[in-house]
């Protein structure tokens, strides 16, 4: 059966808040569909591109620094005609998400629809666990996550930011 | 660019936030000549070899291969040998042909990760490889699907491409049935062709005059193309076991780099491919030295813009290797040996992508480690990447910074460090007084 839609989670687990995307994805594995795949990643372009080429859905966490309150979420929905390179986003990445979206549409395989759910990070430094603000907005992206795949019976009552295009 | 109020002019490349490294280089100039380059490179192993103590034998494997996503199979591989040492564990030969079979595909992968979206657009002229798709997609694409074939072997052997979690001290967790390793054979074919004709293609590339002197360092045996397991040999006529790593080889603090600097007996050193070439040409399949020929590689290559050229022959060998070592494979009578409850300290060290990586550890008679030391190939290299661009850069110093910026990123790129991986990873500041 080929997969409906894909979930990425990029991230390192000993790097603190960098491992918040994995911890989100461990937390939405079992509660999607049988045709959703769960997947971590390093944020290696070729391999996302692997990922989620042709897929009808890809939600892609990622620690984001965006410069706002630590453990905040955003919801960030493709637009295949914006230029995401010049987005803003920063992810934690050396090679990340906006490189892998222009070399995936650059050869042509992206997914048919992607949304990025980004987890603003506290600290990015070496150990285990996650900053107390970050491991508190958990439930919140695994929700968002959730949303994207249609799965809102599983919604918790946490209050998140609304979805925004990339600009 | 920015003016600080030093005198000194500090280029700011742009790119993104980097967690698996960082990287940063400062050139000081006096009187038009190059006083002092020194190259920053922020390494993870430090961390681990301090979180790998108190921990179980049997966590190495999943724990260092987050060293680095590039290359787990390097670290685990380095890391297992090292426990199988401590505690005398022999392994069986199918399971060491699986574990050069799992190697190949990171080899694979590896390089063309490198070649394709890292260092060919420096020679091509382009800003990213991004770029050059837009111009050139079908040879992106073809450096895309070698780099697939790479990825699944160590989807198929480890579980998954990254962070393998089918590998155990002593072997694997599960070995594969024949019949699983045909589908990737088939694609293997197709691999070894289009790695031939990656030699061809980046073959054709200008390559600066550049000689890379001192010490080539790897892995060396009579019988193979050393990958994962070997003595240690040099250039310069050095011949050790690899338990006599640390008597030959060391590392030291320097100010500006949170890296470990590698630092030998015999002086400066390089590892890598180039060093593997040079001295194991040899053991390379008569196909591989046919194809050396005809891209105009010699048996000694010593022009580190070269080694795009020796990591896409690597690369024709990693794939024949690999289908080699599948028609002969017989399933072993257990995936993993057994490990007795036995302490010592054990030494391992195979050929990662980028260069020889050295680990010891000292386990107690419960399992549990003591002492961690992991030498990266980066961290080997560094020395004489900054000896190396000392003339690099004195060569150039009419450029201006952003052209020199770009001009350095492409020889740092020669050495395949772990800060590579970034399209732009380079924050040049050059003090021109």
């Amino acid at each position: 059966m080929s997969a409906s839609a894909v979930v990425i989670g990029i991230g390192n687990r000993y790097r603190r808040d960098d491992g918040s995307a994995l911890r989100v994805i461990d937390a939405v594995a079992g509660r999607v569909p049988a045709s959703t795949v769960v997947l971590e990643s390093d944020g290696e372009p070729a391999r996302l591109i692997d990922s989620w080429a042709d897929v009808p859905l890809a939600v892609v966490v990622e620690t984001v620094r965006q410069g706002s309150l630590p453990g905040s979420v955003t919801g960030i929905e493709w637009d295949e005609h914006a230029a995401p390179a010049h987005s803003g986003e920063h992810g934690s990445h050396s090679l990340g998400i906006l490189e892998a979206i222009a070399l995936g549409r650059a050869v042509g395989r992206m997914p048919h629809a992607l949304r990025i759910v980004g987890i603003e990070p506290q600290d990015l430094g070496w150990g285990e666990g996650l900053s107390d603000a970050v491991a508190g907005s958990i439930d919140s992206a695994a929700d968002l996550v959730l949303d994207y795949l249609g799965c809102t019976a599983h919604r918790t009552p946490a209050q998140i930011d609304a979805p925004s295009p990339i600009a | 660019m920015t003016h600080s109020n030093t005198g000194s002019r500090t280029l700011s490349v742009a790119s993104l936030a980097r967690v698996e490294g960082e990287g940063g280089m400062h050139v000081v100039v006096r009187d038009g000549e190059v006083r002092d380059v020194e190259l920053r490179i922020f390494e993870p192993p430090r961390f681990f070899e301090a979180f790998l103590r108190g921990r179980a034998y049997s966590e190495v494997p999943d724990i260092t291969a987050r060293i680095c996503g590039i290359c787990p199979v390097a670290y685990q591989m380095s890391a297992c040998q090292a426990v199988e040492n401590a505690t005398g564990v022999s392994i069986d030969a199918q399971v060491r042909a699986l574990r050069r079979l799992l190697y190949c595909g990171e080899w694979i992968e590896s390089h063309a990760l490198h070649i394709y979206l890292l260092h060919a657009p420096d020679f091509l002229g382009y800003e990213s490889s991004i770029d050059l798709a837009r111009d050139h997609r079908d040879i992106v694409e073809r450096g895309l699907k070698l780099k697939k074939v790479g990825n699944d072997i160590l989807n198929l052997l480890g579980g998954r491409a990254i962070h393998p979690v089918n590998v155990r001290v002593g072997g694997f967790y599960k070995a594969p049935e024949i019949a699983d390793l045909q589908p990737i054979a088939e694609r293997l074919r197709w691999a070894r062709d289009a790695s031939i004709a990656t030699a061809r293609w980046v073959a054709t590339f200008d390559f600066p005059d550049l000689t890379l002197e001192g010490d080539l360092v790897a892995l060396h045996s009579e019988h193979e193309y050393a990958i994962n397991e070997g003595r240690i040999a040099s250039t310069s006529g050095l011949d050790i076991s690899v338990s006599e790593f640390s008597e030959h080889f060391g590392e030291e603090h320097v100010a500006h780099s949170t890296a470990l600097h590698g630092r030998a007996r015999a002086g400066a050193f390089t590892v890598g491919p180039l060093a593997r070439y040079n001295l194991n040409f040899d053991q390379l399949p008569q196909m591989v030295k046919q194809v050396a020929a005809e891209v105009g590689v010699g048996q000694e290559c010593r022009n580190p813009f070269q080694s795009i050229v020796v990591r896409a022959l690597e690369t024709v060998f990693a794939c024949d290797e690999a289908l080699r070592i599948i028609e002969a494979y017989e399933p072993p009578e257990k995936p993993a040996s057994d490990i007795p409850a036995v302490g010592g300290t054990g030494h391992g060290a195979t050929e990662a992508p980028r260069g020889l990586l050295y680990h010891r550890y000292t386990v107690d008679a419960a399992g549990i480690i003591s002492d961690a030391v992991i030498v990266p190939p980066t961290a080997q290299n560094q020395p004489s990447i900054e000896h190396g661009l000392r003339q690099f850069v004195q060569d150039r110093l009419h450029l201006d910074d952003p052209e020199l910026t770009r001009q350095c990123e492409q020889a740092i790129r020669n050495y395949d460090p772990c800060i590579s991986c970034a399209t732009h990873f380079l924050d040049l500041t050059v003090d021109r007084g």
